[in-house]
């Protein structure tokens, strides 16, 4: 009822609603809708007509979501953007853009190319197989079923591996985009005697744990905390050397809000992150003071103020470990993107 | 596992629009939430997102004191095109609310289209709500209010033998029952009754309902605090009348052709299959659409979806071949 939840109307034009965005695109592109749906997705939220030329099939739809004549071409004046080789999808806004039309269309881009790889994978494709195996709500048939497929069921261990959505699909083993739920994950199958995904681009990457093959889904979660473990610095994040800290992340990941701890650090700001880093890492004040390039006594009283508001003592033993955590949780919460 | 009833699975663009909007109220309703709803569900608030579509399709309304169950004052609102002469079919409209929250602007906008093509006037009622109006205000208001209607049919130009009852939700069992009541008291006249979603059984005992309890929209907790508020004690019990839960009547003769619509994943699914089934057996003219992956409210939630379109076309088809020339 619409008085009861309220209604999928057009976005905010001036304010930016990219969690909403987000979150329906991925849960579109979690149900398998088709393009057209997709379409209307994208019209509904954006309060403009929009289109989709692909390999197979031209849509154009309106704000209603309601089917408006199939289109040659884009129009002159509509934002476009790139879905995959010769396909593009655009909005249709006369005058100047909504805060989250960038947002909207490059959600449905991804979407529509996702889609498209699922209507390919209906032939000789593997996409859809890869997303069986690595589900944990498949049956073990399906499961069963999806690795013969996937020439893996005589392995004695595979891995998944955890890429960022855009990054690009290695030619030399089984892929494909996958919603989770912290957004769209690309999942790349490996035997565990593979070298790896070597020669690919620079992106971050989860290793996960190597396992029998009918354990991908467990192997497929670890591969997802590693990737969001891995940052600039350290690219690559096996999960065989994650040790408790896949606990850790199982944990964090049961509750419905992030802990208090992650969230009075991910309230500091950049220079103050970078003092407890550097304090965490260094061990001593002194070593924090070299690397962050100020006096130790200011280190001292900056550490008093900082303390308070974490709560804790980031310099005590047991602050350390305590920080170290809440540390980790901050990273957990964010997936990398490879943009 | 657990032992969880399977439901029809929800349609996948229904439950994306659910996903994103659902966490705006949980699936269940208790009576804590009564208060916070009618704060952003009454008032300026609905008639102010209305107002825009009224002036588009260039319709004006008028407010007429008029006297509900007991003699008490309620108001009613009529619309109509601006400037309109003449006679057309008349749409008595109850709105939903679970019998406790909103006022008569909620879902007026699904009718809008209708009173500019078939130069219809549309009568919306403020009927009291419960609890602090259990049953039967909420009923006889809405009686008094079709009452009203007819007597001043002449003024309001409406064709006193074309006055169609419409409702979604509540207003949809709402509308069932006044429709009972002109039935027994021998008038107003009706040409049909528009069942959207109705709300029609207080006792809860249907398959749905066991389904939809603690997902989608409006569950099974919900509707139990609904026919609380209505009924307090009475509810379930054999002390409740068949106008304030028209799933009790077991005959269902002599009644205007009815339309009745619902999803195959919410709470009411059970009850709006079994009236239709009821008005047929009674020789009464019915028409059903179950919609595949419906939850509650589906096409007010997310009218873009295609299931939701083949709905509102469908709702539109049956209103054409009872109002159209």
């Amino acid at each position: 009822m619409q008085e009861l939840v309220g209604r999928l109307t057009a976005l905010d034009p001036e304010a930016s609603e990219t969690l909403k965005v987000v979150t329906y695109f991925d849960a579109l592109v979690a149900a398998g809708v088709g393009a057209e749906a997709l379409l209307r997705g994208a019209a509904a939220l954006s309060g403009a007509p929009v289109g989709f030329l692909g390999s197979a099939r031209r849509l154009r739809v309106g704000q209603d979501g309601g089917r408006l004549p199939s289109p040659v071409a884009p129009p002159a004046g509509a934002r476009l953007r790139t879905v995959g080789e010769g396909s593009v999808c655009w909005l249709e806004r006369s005058g100047d853009a909504h805060a989250n039309d960038a947002m909207v269309l490059e959600r449905l881009a991804i979407a529509l190319g996702i889609s498209e790889a699922r209507r390919a994978a209906g032939g000789s494709g593997l996409a859809g197989v890869v997303e069986i195996a690595v589900n944990p709500h498949a049956t073990a048939e399906e499961r069963g079923a999806a690795l013969a497929r996937l020439q893996l069921d005589a392995e004695p261990r595979v891995r998944a591996i955890a890429a960022p959505h855009d990054a690009k699909a290695p030619t030399d083993a089984p892929s494909a985009v996958v919603a989770t739920r912290h957004g769209l994950v690309r999942a790349v199958l490996r035997r565990a005697t593979e070298d790896g995904p070597a020669g690919t681009e620079p992106t971050q990457l989860g290793l996960g744990l190597a396992l029998p093959p009918e354990r991908l889904p467990e192997s497929w979660a670890s591969a997802l905390v590693a990737l969001r473990l891995a940052d600039d610095a350290r690219p690559l994040v096996d999960a065989e050397e994650l040790g408790g800290l896949l606990l850790l992340a199982e944990a964090a990941d049961a509750r419905p809000e992030p802990h208090p701890d992650a969230v009075a650090l991910a309230a500091l700001d950049a220079r103050a992150l970078a003092l407890l880093d550097a304090l965490a890492e260094t061990g001593s004040v002194r070593g924090a003071a070299a690397r962050c390039g100020i006096h130790h006594s200011t280190v001292q009283e900056r550490l008093l103020v900082l303390g308070r508001r974490l709560g804790y003592d980031p310099h005590s033993p047991q602050g350390r470990t305590r920080y170290a955590i809440a540390r980790v949780l901050v990273t957990l919460s964010v997936v990398p993107s490879s943009r | 596992m657990t032992d969880i009833l399977s439901r029809p699975p929800f349609d996948p663009e229904l439950e994306a629009a659910l996903t994103v909007l659902g966490d705006q109220l949980p699936s269940t309703i208790t009576p804590e939430f009564i208060p916070v709803m009618r704060q952003g569900q009454s008032g300026p608030v609905v008639f102010d997102q209305l107002a825009p579509l009224l002036a588009e399709y260039e319709l004006e309304t008028r407010e007429v004191i008029i006297p509900g169950h007991g003699g008490d004052e309620i108001a009613v609102s009529i619309v109509s095109r601006r400037g309109r002469t003449g006679t057309g079919p008349g749409i008595f409209h109850t709105h939903g609310g679970g019998m406790i929250v909103g006022d008569r602007w909620v879902g007026v906008a699904s009718f809008v289209e209708w009173i500019a093509r078939y130069d219809a006037v549309l009568v919306t009622v403020e009927y009291r709500l419960a609890p602090e109006f259990p049953d039967p205000y909420p009923v006889e208001d809405c009686y008094a209010g079709l009452v009203w209607t007819a007597e001043h049919a002449a003024e309001l130009g409406i064709d006193p033998d074309r006055i169609l009852i419409a409702g979604a939700s509540a207003g949809g069992g709402l509308a069932a029952g006044t429709a009972l009541l002109a039935r027994d008291r021998s008038g107003p006249a009706l040409l049909g009754q528009l069942l959207i979603c109705p709300m029609l059984d207080d006792r809860d005992v249907t398959v749905s309902t066991k389904q939809i309890d603690g997902v989608g929209v409006w569950d099974r907790g919900s509707n139990v605090t609904g026919w609380s508020a209505l009924l307090g004690e009475r509810r379930g019990t054999p002390d409740v009348s068949i106008y304030a839960s028209p799933a009790r009547a077991t005959d269902l003769s002599g009644l205007p052709p009815a339309y009745i619509d619902c999803g195959s994943a919410e709470v009411f699914r059970d009850e709006d299959v079994a009236y239709a089934t009821k008005l047929w057996e009674a020789g009464v003219q019915a028409e059903l659409h179950v919609w595949a992956g419906g939850f509650h409210g589906f096409d007010l939630l997310a009218p873009q979806a295609a299931v939701s379109q083949a709905s509102t076309a469908a709702r539109d088809n049956w209103v054409s071949r009872l109002l159209g020339d």
